[in-house]
């Protein structure tokens, strides 16, 4: 990276966890000059597809650390999650357990700051003066992975630390459904 | 219900989970049905040593979101993927009501498709787990050499995936007062030494593009250095 001094600088960063293949990859540029050439844009909408989508689709089931069936494709971190807890939200509803569609996420958690991506999200200043978490989500966790870490080591400890870790959960009104998942001390275990 | 997790916390401080942490996880989450969602926007790709954090933490996602290094940043494009038990039971509800009503203009743009297609394509030819591994050992080794240094608590990281954690005192790990704004001062010193990094409160983080090179790790930790004893004699004149 060169600033508009001229200064040199190594991007430790891959800019914010992004550039794997480094800056300026010709193949890339190439790759988005081609397409544009030969199909500069289309939709998926009533039934609609094209060739790189259906690709990169079966790329990615082939890729999949645990077998998966169907890709969504969308355009940034956030949208993907706001879509998967759509979907999950459509499943509570194919299933009929409509009052089950708590998001679960964790403290210092992030997942990006559409509404429900920010609701999942961990950090208080994503959420202060938005007026989020929306109730269909909440984040648990204890603050560090220390703690959880000295919990998997000294199992014996569970039933000392849990009332600990617990009471603050659980007085944050108790929202039914998540009811039997803290009354499990494994998640106390598991760092909750 | 779901849960969601990122298999390595990103912007929370790079935190790895403990061992045995996810499975013990996904063992309450399955007695209650509750679905598994990695968020695998930052480790997905080769950051944590395997092409996915699930396959480095053992995790069995019923969802899976990735995004950034799918295109190796280059163009905007995310993905979601489903298995087929969560497919099969959102295809019924869609067939009731006649379509599912969720889809962006732009999704699978092709040009977007196409620049993943060709990281995909680039990532296969270099062997990308295989170069993660063989390069990761130097970032690993290179941030817990500062371990001794002392500014620095915590060291911790995996993969391409690195982190030091600036503390007031090294004994007990105490943080510095956030007001203090230690962790800015040093992205200051650094970006003066040539480095760019991020601050996440006083935990830096390190994520290089995973083609590096072993001399450019060597060179970002020595530009590392340099700020840090910057940053250490700037706390203690400011004394
Ligand atoms: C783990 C994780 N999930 C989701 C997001 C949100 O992605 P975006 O900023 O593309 O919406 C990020 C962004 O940094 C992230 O690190």
């Amino acid at each position: 990276m060169t600033d508009d001094n001229g200064k040199d600088y190594i991007e430790g960063m891959s800019g914010l966890w992004c550039t794997a293949l480094g800056f300026g990859n010709e193949r890339l540029a190439e790759a988005a000059a081609r397409q544009i050439r030969d199909l500069s844009f289309y939709h998926g909408f009533n039934q609609k597809s094209h060739a790189p989508q259906i690709e990169l689709a079966e790329r990615l089931l082939g890729l999949a650390p645990v077998p998966m069936s169907k890709v969504f494709f969308a355009n940034s971190g956030s949208e993907a999650n706001d879509t998967a807890f759509k979907l999950v939200w459509y499943r509570s509803n194919a299933i009929g357990t409509p009052e089950k569609k708590k998001i679960i996420g964790r403290v210092k958690g992030y997942h990006g700051v559409t509404i429900a991506a920010a609701s999942a999200t961990g950090t208080p200043i994503n959420h202060q003066a938005f007026d989020l978490p929306i109730d269909r989500s909440c984040t648990l966790t204890v603050p560090t992975m220390l703690v959880a870490q000295n919990l998997v080591k000294a199992k014996s400890n569970i039933q000392r630390v849990w009332p600990k870790i617990s009471t603050p959960l659980l007085s944050r009104k108790a929202r039914t459904p998540l009811w039997p998942l803290l009354q499990n001390p494994s998640w106390a275990l598991a760092g909750f | 219900m779901a849960f969601i997790a990122e298999p390595v916390m990103g912007a929370g401080g790079v935190l790895t989970p403990p061992t045995s942490y996810f499975e013990k996880i996904q063992a309450v989450l399955n007695k209650h049905d509750v679905l598994m969602i990695a968020d695998e926007v930052i480790c997905g790709f080769g950051r944590t040593g395997n092409m996915w954090g699930s396959e480095t933490y053992n995790i069995k996602p019923d969802i899976i979101t990735c995004a950034k290094a799918l295109s190796s940043g280059y163009i905007p494009i995310s993905a979601v993927l489903i298995n087929d038990t969560v497919y099969q039971l959102i295809a019924q509800q869609s067939a009731g009501l006649g379509s599912l009503g969720h889809g962006f203009t732009y999704s699978g743009h092709p040009v977007a498709a196409s620049v993943a297609l060709e990281t995909l394509d680039i990532y296969e030819e270099m062997g990308l787990v295989e170069t993660v591994q063989e390069i990761s050992p130097v970032l690993q080794n290179g941030i817990r050499a500062f371990a001794d240094h002392a500014l620095v608590g915590e060291t911790n990281g995996v993969g391409m995936l690195a982190v030091a954690e600036l503390v007031s005192n090294k004994n007990t790990g105490e943080a510095f007062p956030s007001e203090k704004r230690v962790g800015p001062h040093l992205l200051d010193r650094a970006l003066e030494h040539g480095l760019i990094v991020r601050a996440l409160g006083d935990r830096i983080a390190f994520s290089p593009p995973l083609v590096i090179s072993k001399v450019k790790i060597e060179e970002m930790f020595k530009r590392f250095g340099k700020a840090l004893d910057d940053t250490k004699k700037w706390l203690e004149t400011d004394q």
